[in-house]
């Protein structure tokens, strides 16, 4: 999957896949990890495990990937579909959380940085 | 902002560039014209699919939204009442960290993804065109409830989409002992699931086939009730249409509440047109000139027995009867809530006579009857009605305009033959009839349905949950709804202690913890955090360990 001069490849770089096989991948990988109790514990008084932030970092680090092959690849269909105000409000909000939590390091976000920069602009 | 803007231009005019080196790549590659059409132009799949995704989007921020809302007006009511209450800053301190955790607990839950795996299907109580009611109990906690289950495809094909979400917005948003209590929706590729109560009382319809007819006093306090649940929906701008003795259940302890919104069985009566009421018109003619030969005359005990052998067989159909709607339905001309009104009249004029006003061996016929009230709308000569029931009976069954109730339920509570009823005790008070019921399963008040496809339910799990976003599917965005019990924690003395002080049923929800002590006028604010006070004090050890767990 590709955002503009970058490329993403599934399980760590080994393997080379299209957009549509990435995000199922990785949406079929999320889901697996929030619906592991051991993660995400739904039963009450159930400790959350102390390595939590490290998974949430890495769903959050893999799903910036997306919004960055959408951007760079998708935009004008987005646009044509009429969907832009969706997905900038979601990115948006994505962006804000990552960043107030510092769960994604800036160099994951350099494909699309001047966006990035612009939204988080005091 | 402006920089933004100038920045999605140059991504936009960046990405045409990108477009148009990729189509080049593409002709090198492959040729065909297939793959350019394809780029070029948006797929109906693809436009779809966007449409559901928008709706998923916005329904997701303004659930998100509510909620964040909720949570706020809880702190903030929570902490209006401890400066009331001249706290100490330590248990002001304690209290608040207490309803953060409860809000945790309560966040974590809806984490949980309902689905038909999590409930185990019992008896079937109810069946309809849509789907069917049946008992289930919830594996994790052994509860029992009322499931019921509505094709999808059914819904469609007979456009009862916006019906349905309207009902369970409805029973989301309503909280009534009139009205049957949601607990939970969900859904799969095939089937919308709603989660509710089950009252093990059954039905009115049940209970008439019984009775046969009711004394005016027993048909007060059903028809009081009944009153109460269609002022209760109303108030929500919600019009049932379909008000009859099948969606009247009945709780263990008598009282009725009001259900079954969405699984009207369809009215047999499609092809109805108006000419169709001209022609009832000249045959009523023409037998009003007879002069209704005898031989033609049922006496009420045969036109009551005969209805209760129809209605038995209706029961067991999936067609409806459209002996409670009101004629402005019937016509489809468009209706308001008073249509409910003319459901209430006709409901006690079975009760009372024994048999619906319009009853006929057909709904054809029955839907013309309705029609033409004025000419059929009678009470047979060996009724004895007071002046009163009769009264309100003929407002009831009348024009829109003349209705009562078209104006609000308190035209029909001001009525004389309601004199004397207490409105706001009706639920508090002996019901007329306690139904026998043995244990938390028990069917015996209801009517047996039999298991004609008995094959075993494959799993509504196919799949990530995602993958049942398809297009189809943007009609029931928005459907899945959870009401957590998070009061029902009786580990925490605070919430043990309201408990103990709501006196009255009532849905729990984290609503509840506020609500309980306010409509409690006797409580004082003060009192109610100054009764906390000796617990903490009467229990070092217990504070000890507190102090000891969170440290």
């Amino acid at each position: 999957m590709k955002a503009g001069r970058y490329e993403y490849r599934w399980a760590d770089g080994t393997t080379m896949v299209s957009a549509p096989e990435y995000v199922e991948l990785l949406m079929n990988w999320i889901e697996t990890q929030i619906d592991n109790e051991h993660i995400f514990p739904k039963k009450t008084g159930e400790p959350f495990p102390p390595n939590f932030e490290d998974f949430v970092k890495r769903i959050l680090r893999k799903l910036f990937r997306v919004y960055a092959h959408i951007y760079h690849s998708h935009f004008p269909k987005i646009v044509t579909l009429n969907e832009q105000a969706h997905l900038n409000t979601c990115f948006h909000r994505y962006l804000l959380f990552v960043s107030e939590f510092q769960l994604v390091d800036k160099e994951e976000m350099v494909p699309i940085q001047k966006l990035v920069e612009t939204i988080l602009k005091p | 902002m402006e920089t933004a803007k100038a920045w999605l231009s140059k991504l936009k005019s960046k990405d045409k560039v990108k477009s148009s080196k990729k189509k080049e790549a593409t002709s090198n590659v492959k040729e065909g014209p297939k793959t350019a059409g394809g780029e070029e132009a948006l797929s109906n799949i693809t436009k779809e699919k966007a449409a559901a995704a928008k709706l998923y989007i916005e329904n997701h921020y303004k659930m998100q939204m509510q909620s964040l809302q909720e949570r706020k007006e809880r702190r903030k009511m929570l902490e209006k009442k401890l400066a009331a209450a001249e706290v100490s800053e330590e248990e002001q301190n304690n209290l608040l960290k207490d309803l953060e955790m409860k809000e945790t607990e309560y966040m974590r839950r809806q984490r949980h993804k309902m689905g038909a795996d999590d409930f185990e299907p019992l008896t079937m109580i109810g069946k309809g065109a849509f789907g069917e009611v049946r008992i289930c109990r919830e594996k994790g906690t052994g509860n029992v409830y009322a499931m019921k289950k509505l094709k999808k495809s059914e819904m469609l094909r007979r456009g009862q989409v916006e019906h349905v979400k309207a009902e369970r917005n409805l029973l989301a948003e309503v909280d009534s002992n009139c009205i049957v209590k949601l607990y939970c929706s969900f859904q799969d590729e095939e089937y919308l699931y709603l989660i509710m109560e089950y009252l093990p009382g059954g039905d009115m319809m049940t209970l008439l086939m019984r009775k046969d007819t009711l004394t005016e006093d027993e048909a007060r306090f059903y028809i009081g009730e009944t009153v109460l649940a269609i002022e209760s929906i109303h108030k929500h701008n919600y019009i049932h249409r379909d008000i009859k003795p099948d969606n009247l259940l009945l709780d263990k302890d008598g009282h009725m509440k009001l259900s079954d919104f969405g699984l009207c069985k369809p009215l047999d009566c499609s092809n109805l047109q108006e000419k169709d009421f001209t022609v009832a018109r000249n045959v009523s003619g023409a037998l009003q000139s007879d002069g209704r030969p005898v031989a033609t005359r049922r006496t009420q005990q045969e036109q009551l027995l005969n209805w209760q052998r129809n209605r038995r067989m209706l029961a067991y159909s999936t067609v409806g009867t459209p002996d409670y709607i009101a004629p402005e339905v019937l016509l489809k001309k468009g209706y308001g809530m008073e249509c409910d009104w003319w459901s209430l009249g006709a409901i006690m004029y079975e009760m009372l006579v024994g048999f619906p006003p319009f009853y006929s061996d057909d709904p054809m016929t029955t839907c013309r009857k309705i029609v033409n009230w004025r000419n059929y709308l009678k009470f047979p000569d060996e009724v004895r009605l007071s002046p009163e029931a009769k009264d309100l009976i003929c407002r009831l069954l009348c024009n829109v305009e003349q209705r009562l109730g078209t104006k609000g339920a308190d035209e029909i509570k001001g009525h004389p033959w309601f004199r004397g009823t207490e409105w706001g005790k009706l639920y508090q008070m002996k019901a007329a009839f306690i139904p026998q019921v043995n244990d938390e399963l028990d069917t015996q008040n209801f009517e047996k349905f039999e298991e004609t496809d008995k094959q075993v339910p494959k799993s509504a799990k196919s799949g990530p949950w995602r993958k049942m976003l398809s297009s189809k599917d943007i009609n029931f965005v928005g459907y899945t709804y959870k009401n957590v019990e998070i009061v029902n924690d009786d580990q925490i003395p605070g919430i043990a202690e309201l408990k103990k002080k709501s006196n009255k049923p009532k849905r729990p929800s984290i609503k509840s913890l506020f609500e309980d002590e306010t409509s409690g006028g006797t409580t004082t604010h003060q009192g109610s955090f100054l009764n906390l006070l000796p617990t903490q004090i009467e229990d070092p050890e217990k504070e000890g360990s507190k102090s000891s767990s969170s440290g």
